[in-house]
């Protein structure tokens, strides 16, 4: 990557220009690639929901849907050699696509909800301008606001925006990090998906692939348009065995898809056929209906997500909670009864690939914390984008085998114990006991081996730890446990006590 | 009650030394002198600090109110070992043979019986007595245990208490068996024709039913709600809701639940509550769902969450247990009359028998009688977070792992797997046994079953050792205990299966270091040293903590003698725990060691009564323990004949807590015992100043009054202290010591008849009655009391004595 070059005179002179005179100087990106008509075009005739999704490039990033060879084909792609941009329109684009450019509909660039900061880094990363020609007052003051949004920077956010997905780029391949729509019939409800659709709101704090800072976009869609893309959405109830697997994501159970035999999907390069959807399919949840708790019921509940559960380790209630998962606050608003319940007994039965645990809790405190979830009087709020995302440095893509120590520990230790295990992730602020950091040579050199296996898969409270870290033992399999364990160890550069490790075969 | 007698419920009567403990089951010894000797402390009055609510026998409602709302738990309750732990005598609850076949012993015969209409007793037989019927009022015990169950039966007496009788039924022996701790002292012993009635140390029955400071003490733990309280004038109240151990032992009062929960005609639109709507008008709709049936009770509460009782759905780990270990755990007595839903620390100090008694081994394990306490020097406790509801399912007592999934047994390893899972991986590569095999199953290894030593080897009661060790069996063998290997391999010595031990895991996980300052430590060892390997702050469990201060404070600490550098500095960190009963025992070891007060200390460490005003920033509960402690620590002087040294610690205790009660009434004993009669006067009657409901105080009074020559004073407090508790033996007796002395023969019989009748277990007054009864020449009355004297005091030679003088001159004619 190359640095910002110093502002010269030609940004100086070209600093006095209005804007519109500055855009109507630079070369306009390739307008009729970009515009092309998903349909057909009047606005007379009622949109396609399937049509609309695959022009729109949903499954660019989202797994379960057609794929979004359509978007990659339209949206311009850059790197070497494409044709040059102008940082300041792509600053100012950013910002507000439509308003840039409002006769790109249907096919549209979205509005990312991109603060200055990440502006500044992205429009100096794609416009792959040496001598920054095209700068003005805007962004020269921005940059000087923001001296380390740099193209580095901008590469990094590039790629955890799946910018890659739509728009191609030789060092930054497509990828699926957003969740699986293929199942979204079963997941969520009607209202809440046309609202979300209108107007996006962060759904989980750190980015669709916890701390990677992934987040949805807003298409500005018409009525029309979130009615068509909701009602196809809607039609899905087959959840992608694999699901949109966030790079470096621990495999699902093996008995439920072993790692070896489905691999998490990668994109097909542009103009392969789709062929992202097998079988069989996981069979969808079976009814379920909240029950009807009391006051004490519901307290019981409460107290035991606050004292005993790990929940709230990754998920924020109210004012508590980690930032990994999703607001739990009025999901009753947002997901379906049956989906709220299963999920928290089988996540990777509905949700392939997610991080989030299996329970290893009796059905009847699984009904007690779903119904509790779903009945509580909250509001659905969306959640607080976290701060200064990235938070986790980009993974490897594609995912390296999901079942070796480094990938699991980054994809489902890294958030709280933090990627070198100095216990200090992205979500350890959110914790009401510091995360064990596993880079302690010193304390790691007291626990056995058997004893971080026993935690992993059990849980902090069987340890006398913190209750919020949760318990992989419905989610993990021994390898996989076995992997972190040996990974911790090559992060405290230490071994288990020396009576932890003899004996005759070795443990 | 040990211990507890200086801060005991009002008005129990006490005993000689600082009591037994509450539930260790040990029998009493009586140590009250019937001629001019010491009474022992009296319990004190009724504790006044104890934030806890103000729970009342009232407050229980028995099981039965649950079973309409909580059908699936009643239904496991039931047919649990708690639901069938005992009751009323009936074909449900009596495993023992009733069928009139005799147990022989080697002076009588005890008819087991039950007639038509289902009345169980027992009738005694001994040749020259009258025969003697008691009735069987409560079986406790159902002989469910797998280590060894055994039953037992109360009768209630005249006095209002209710006793054991010492017929004790081994289901695993299929025979009759009596403690004989206190006489013979064999531990439990099955019953053969070689064995007098007099070796039952329950004979006659003297172990009570409820928490009473003169009594052996575990027995409130035998039933539900089981209280024995003293009722002045009267003597003493005997209640419980019933003889198994009901809902409310672990959910406390249930009574205010039910009313909540059947209140709903005065709920009018509370269904709101419930997410449904009220009526508008008229009669409110009964709630036909639990769930609306616990919104009319919230909104009834007050509080939208309060049910009226303690789910314990939500218990942290310290909360859980506490419920457990009001009976499954050894505990000093803090305060008598503990019913379920208070507070346990208010009540009982779980700690602290490890100061003098030392039931545990050096590792925690039970070294004579100790339930299943050694949990709290597990791994799993210590280094986690497992309570007894981790593998036991509280309602039908079966069991399940640590996620609630049930298990098929006790012997199912996934207790042990559902948190250490890296075992279950490859369970030959740890256990070295074969998969199926019984050695394979983790509890084969880590919780064998241990005979409770103090027991014997004659009745099986082993318990499952919930130390949860790792097989040690080279230290098995040095501790005299059988490992867990020789539990199965016979065969070999202790020394071939540590060498086959080493072999497999190689090193084993090192003891905890206070654990291992204990096997290291020896009497010959500086204070500073002893320190360094006994004292651990912060590195070992509380439990483990209290044994090695415990035996610091046994073997270094002497009054006014200084803790030491490395002493000062550990008790120091000590006396900051959270812990009452190890803060308790830390400030004690300090106050003991301060220098007395006014005197300068080497290393200008503060003196006693700084010490001692310090308390005064401590909790109640931390408080009560400081004096119990110093108290035990002075009774333990005062056996050594050290009585300024139990002087001296017994003024320390009052500086604590000033005109204790208690305290009071030991030092008179000390004071007396020293020569002291005015100081032991005055002791006295501070004590009953400070609580005038203590007829053994009375008692003490007397005896010192007399023996000053104050006769008449003598005689007013032994009539108040009958006045006080009708059936106070001791004030018969040493009334009736007062007649005999003035000549007056024919009434000291009378006042001793009576004395035998209300303590006929008490040899002193079986004696006495047997010298005034000789001195009336009526050798043949006497005999068979100078008999009994020696029966249930074996040790009193001056009972032997009189019985070969009254033989002697029976034998030889003498007048009548």
């Amino acid at each position: 990557m190359k640095g910002i070059p110093p502002l010269d005179g030609a940004n100086e002179e070209s600093s006095s220009r209005g804007r519109k005179s500055l855009w109507g100087a630079l070369p306009l990106l390739a307008a009729a690639a970009f515009g092309v008509a998903a349909f057909g075009g009047t606005g007379q005739q009622v949109p396609d929901g399937a049509v609309l999704t695959r022009a729109l490039g949903c499954g660019a990033c989202h797994a379960g849907v057609p794929e979004g060879d359509a978007i990659r084909e339209a949206a311009p792609p850059f790197g070497e050699g494409m044709a040059p941009l102008a940082p300041a329109y792509i600053f100012h684009y950013l910002d507000d696509p439509q308003t840039v450019r409002p006769e790109i509909a249907p096919a549209r660039m979205p509005r990312y909800d991109l603060d200055e900061r990440e502006r500044v880094a992205l429009a100096l990363f794609v416009t792959n301008e040496l001598e920054l020609r095209g700068v003005d007052d805007d962004l020269r003051a921005a940059m000087a606001r923001h001296p380390d949004a740099g193209r580095a920077r901008g590469a990094v956010l590039f790629e955890t925006l799946s910018c890659g997905s739509c728009h191609l780029h030789p060092d930054i391949p497509p990828r699926l990090a957003a969740p699986d729509l293929g199942a979204t019939g079963l997941r969520v409800r009607e209202e809440w998906l046309e609202s979300y659709l209108a107007s996006p709101m962060t759904i989980r704090p750190a980015g669709t692939s916890p701390g990677r800072g992934g987040r949805m976009p807003d298409f500005r869609l018409s009525p029309a348009e979130i009615t068509a893309i909701s009602g196809f959405l809607l039609t899905l109830e087959t959840p992608s065995p694999g699901g949109t697997s966030p790079p470096a994501a621990p495999s699902p159970p093996a008995a439920l898809s072993p790692p070896s035999a489905s691999p998490p999907p990668t994109p097909s390069p542009p103009g392969a056929p789709s062929t992202r959807i097998p079988d069989p399919a996981p069979p969808p949840p079976p009814p379920w209906e909240p029950l009807a708790l009391s006051p004490f019921s519901m307290q019981k509940a409460e107290t035991l997500l606050e004292d005993r559960w790990s929940c709230l380790g990754c998920h924020q209630l109210g004012e508590e909670g980690g930032r990994i998962g999703p607001r739990l606050d009025g999901i009753a608003e947002r997901l379906r009864p049956e989906y709220v319940r299963h999920l928290i007994e089988n996540p990777a039965h509905l949700a392939p690939g997610t991080i989030m645990p299996g329970s290893l809790e009796q059905t009847d405190r699984i009904d007690l914390i779903a119904s509790y979830l779903l009945l509580r009087d909250a509001p659905w709020t969306g959640s607080e984008r976290l701060a200064g995302m990235p938070a986790l440095p980009p993974a490897a893509n594609p995912p390296a085998d999901p079942a070796a120590g480094a990938a699991l520990y980054e994809a489902s230790c890294a958030a709280c114990h933090g990627v070198t295990g100095d216990g200090d992730g992205f979500n350890a602020p959110f914790l009401p006991v510091a995360p064990t950091v596993h880079a302690d040579s010193a304390a790691m050199s007291l626990r056995p081996d058997d004893t971080l296996y026993d935690g992993i898969h059990a849980g902090g409270w069987i340890l006398g730890k913190s209750h919020r870290m949760p318990a992989y033992g419905a989610s993990l399999d021994d390898a996989q446990k076995r992997a972190l364990v040996a990974h911790i160890r090559t992060l405290c550069r230490c071994l288990g006590p020396a009576w932890s490790r003899d004996g005759r075969r070795g443990r | 009650m040990r211990r507890a007698a200086a801060l005991g419920g009002a008005g129990a009567t006490p005993r000689g030394s600082w009591g037994s403990r509450a539930v260790s089951c040990a029998l009493p010894v009586l140590l009250l002198a019937a001629c001019g000797g010491d009474a022992g402390p009296s319990a004190g009055r009724d504790g006044d600090s104890s934030a806890s609510p103000p729970i009342t026998a009232d407050d229980f409602i028995g099981s039965a109110a649950c079973a309409g709302c909580h059908e699936a738990q009643y239904g496991q309750w039931v047919g649990s070992t708690h639901g069938r732990a005992g009751g009323e005598p009936g074909p449900e609850t009596v495993i023992a043979p009733f069928d009139g076949t005799p147990i022989v012993f080697r002076d009588g015969t005890v008819l087991p019986l039950v007639d038509s209409a289902g009345r169980y007793r027992f009738v005694i037989r001994q040749e020259g007595r009258p025969e003697r019927e008691l009735a069987v009022d409560g079986v406790i015990g159902g002989g469910h245990m797998l280590g060894g169950g055994t039953q037992g039966f109360v009768t209630r007496l005249a006095d209002g208490t209710v006793r054991f009788l010492p017929f004790d039924y081994s289901r695993h022996l299929d025979d009759w068996f009596c403690n004989t701790a206190t006489r013979a002292d064999e531990g439990w012993q099955p019953v053969t024709p070689d064995m007098a009635l007099g070796d039952c140390g329950d004979w006659p029955p003297v172990r009570v039913l409820g928490t009473m400071s003169r009594f052996a003490n575990c027995q409130s733990c035998h039933g539900s709600q089981i209280t024995a309280t003293f009722e002045p004038g009267v003597g003493v109240e005997t209640r419980w809701t019933s003889l198994d151990i009901n809902c409310e032992s672990c959910h406390g009062p249930a009574r205010r639940h039910v009313e909540l929960m059947s209140g709903a005609g005065a709920a009018g639109g509370v269904a709101a509550l419930a997410g449904g709507v009220g009526p508008a008008g008229g009669a409110p709709p009964e709630p036909a769902s639990p769930a609306g049936r616990l919104a009319v009770a919230a909104n009834l509460a007050g509080d939208p969450t309060d049910i009226g009782l303690d789910s314990r759905v939500v218990d942290g780990v310290e909360k859980s247990l506490e419920v457990c270990f009001r009976c499954h755990s050894l505990g000093d007595v803090v305060r008598e009359d503990y019913l379920s839903g208070a507070p346990l620390a208010d009540y009982y100090a779980l700690l602290l028998p490890a100061l003098g008694d030392e039931p545990h081994l050096a590792d925690g394990r039970v070294a004579t009688f100790a339930y299943q306490g050694s949990h709290l020097s597990s791994s799993c406790y210590v280094d986690g977070s497992m309570t007894c509801v981790s593998c036991h399912e509280p309602h039908g007592l079966g069991y399940w792992d640590v996620n609630r999934a049930r298990l098929a047994s006790e012997t199912d390893d996934g207790q042990c797997t559902s948190c250490h899972a890296s075992k279950a991986v490859d369970p030959e590569a740890h256990t070295f046994h074969p998969v199926e095999s019984p050695g394979a199953r983790c509890v084969s290894c880590h919780m064998p079953y241990m005979q409770h030593p103090v027991v014997g080897e004659a009745v099986p009661f082993a318990r499952s050792d919930h130390s949860i060790p790792v097989p040690r069996p080279q230290l098995d063998g040095r501790l005299g205990v059988v490992s867990a290997c020789r539990g199965c391999h016979t065969d070999q010595s202790e020394l071939r299966l540590q060498a086959r031990v080493d072999e497999w895991w190689g090193e084993t996980r090192p003891q905890d270091p206070v654990t291992a300052g204990l096997l290291n430590v020896t009497d010959a060892m500086g204070s500073d040293l002893a320190a360094r390997l006994l004292l651990r702050p912060g590195e070992a469990g509380d439990m483990d903590q209290a044994r090695g201060l415990a035996r610091y404070i046994m073997g270094w600490v002497r009054l006014g003698e200084g803790l030491g550098r490395d002493g000062a500095e550990r008790v120091a960190q000590l006396t900051e725990s959270e812990d009452p009963d190890l803060r308790a025992m830390a400030l004690v070891a300090r106050h003991v060691a301060a220098p007395a007060a006014g005197v300068a200390s080497a290393d200008g460490s503060p003196d006693a009564d700084a010490v001692a005003a310090s308390a005064r920033g401590q909790p109640e509960t931390v408080r009560r323990r400081w004096v119990m402690l110093l108290g035990f620590l002075a009774d333990e002087a005062r056996a050594r004949q050290d009585r300024e040294t139990a002087a001296a610690l017994l003024n320390r205790a009052l500086a604590v807590e000033p005109e204790e009660p208690g305290v009071l009434l030991t030092l008179g004993l000390v004071l007396n015992g020293a020569g002291d009669p005015e100081g032991a006067i005055d002791a006295f009657e501070r004590s009953l100043a400070a609580d005038p409901n203590q007829p053994v105080a009375r008692v003490n009074l007397g005896i010192v009054r007399a023996a000053a020559g104050d006769d008449e004073g003598a005689v007013r407090e032994y009539e108040a202290a009958i006045a006080l508790n009708p059936y106070e033996a001791m004030a018969y007796v040493n009334l009736g010591n007062l007649y005999l002395r003035g000549g007056s023969t024919a009434q000291a019989i009378l006042v001793y008849e009576q004395a035998v009748a209300v303590g006929p277990e008490i040899g002193a007054a079986h004696r006495n009655l047997a010298v005034a009864l000789g001195r009336a020449g009526r050798f043949d009355e006497a005999i068979p009391h100078a008999r009994r004297a020696v029966e249930f005091a074996p040790a009193d030679q001056a009972a032997r004595d009189i019985l070969r003088q009254l033989e002697a001159q029976a034998g030889s004619g003498g007048s009548r």
